[in-house]
Parts: C-alpha cells; structure tokens; sequence
C-alpha cells in the first residue's frame, strides 16, 4: 500500500481490473509530481515521509469506510514515500462498483483523504533548497464535502 | 532511556531518531514539551500544533509516559 519503490500504475490497474472482472464501473486516478514554479524555481522533486507503524493502518481504515460508504465491490491504494522526480506517480487509487456515480464519488473521497489527513509529510526540492509544505486551503475545503454527506447518510 | 523520533520539519531542526533520559518527575506529555524545548534548546514544544504519539499509539497532553518507551513528535500532516 506504501512503498518507497516507483511503480507502474497499469499494471495495478490490470490486476485491478482482472480481480473486478464482474464490477460495472472501474474509475482510478493517479496524482503525479508535475514541475511548478514557486519563487522562479523550477520544483526539482518531492519527498514525501510516513511513520508507517501509523500511516497504513489509517489508510486501511478510510479504505474499508470508503468501500461500506459507496457499497464498492473493492478498492486498492497505492502511495509512494522517498524522493519523487516530476513525471513519477505519488499516488493511485482505483475503486469498483456495480455503478459509475459511487466508483467516481468513493475515488474522490479517498484523494480527498489522502490529500489533507493521511499521515504523510511532504517537501519540494528546487535548485534554492527545499520547503516542507502542508495542505492548501482548497485541500481542506475539498475534504470537508464529505463531513457533512457523512451527516446526512442514513448507511454510516 | 527513551527513543524519540521527530518527524517532518522537526527532523530539520533536531537530531532524530535520539536516546534521551528524561527526569522521573517528567509523566505526561504536557510535561515533558518544556523539558524538551530546554534540553533540546528549541521552542518547537511549544506549538500546539505538534503532536505526539507513545509506542505507536496517538498520545494526547495528559498522557503518561515511561523513561522506556518510544515518543514521536511531529507537526501537522502534510497530506500525499
């Protein structure tokens, strides 16, 4: 689930994919190091730390709530820690369900997720140093969406 | 001695993971950010944003903690 090795999202999704063969809808995402400019610097790479004895089990945890929420047949996570160069994939999430609306919505959630609570740490390298740098606004925004559909869900 | 590891933007600013023999009057995590920001010449205990966790386990202020167990800090997530 938390590797420090680079992977190759398409083969998980054709695992995925093979495992669900009988799900009617398979959305996934993957979230990639892009090159931003901040200060006139060029973003060089990321690198992203976990405490692991924490961070898988958590996203274990929201996995498995994401899948009673949206009645999934299945979902799979894959984030990378280490250092990252712009074009390399930090993280993927594919979901299955019997229909597109909760394969989309449950994918979104996780990002959400995994975007503002997972427990990871991130840093961006440039050619003037590095800055630890912590979830936007708009992050935490995105994520709150769900705090109240929670709310107002009879099946949690 | 205690094992502590200092997470993020913390392991910039202080040697981690480290070995440290805190006082036995030190019991609780409330405590011991005081003792640290002295021992450690720092003032990064003092924000109530960093957290900590004993032996794996998300510890609040008035948790208790032992001269043997393993403490981690760390400031507020930075997502994936």
């Amino acid at each position: 689930m938390v590797t420090e090795e680079p992977f190759f999202e398409g083969e998980s999704l054709q695992e995925f994919s093979r495992k669900n063969a009988y799900s009617g809808a398979i959305v996934s995402f993957s979230g990639k190091v892009r090159i931003d400019k901040h200060e006139g610097e060029d973003t060089q790479a990321l690198y992203l730390e976990a405490y692991e004895p924490i961070t898988s089990a958590q996203i274990e945890k929201k996995r498995a709530e994401c899948i009673k929420r949206w009645r999934l047949d299945d979902a799979f996570i894959r984030h990378r820690t280490g250092q990252m160069n712009p074009g390399e994939t930090i993280v993927f999430v594919v979901t299955a369900a019997k229909h597109r609306r909760d394969a989309f919505l449950a994918a979104d959630f996780l990002m959400d997720y995994l975007k503002t609570e997972a427990f990871f740490w991130k840093k961006e390298i440039s050619g003037s140093g590095s800055k630890w740098i912590e979830p936007k606004h708009t992050d935490y925004h995105d994520a709150k969406r769900w705090i109240t559909n929670a709310a107002e869900d009879p099946q949690l | 001695m205690a094992r502590f590891e200092f997470l993020g933007r913390l392991s910039d600013q202080l040697e981690s993971p480290q070995e440290l023999s805190f006082p036995s009057e030190v019991t609780t995590i409330a405590q011991l950010r005081p003792w640290l920001n002295e021992h450690l010449q720092c003032g990064l205990f003092s924000e109530s944003s960093v957290r900590a966790i004993v032996n794996e386990k998300m510890a609040g202020e008035t948790a208790a903690i032992l001269d043997t167990d393993t403490i981690v800090f760390y400031p507020p997530v930075g997502g994936g």
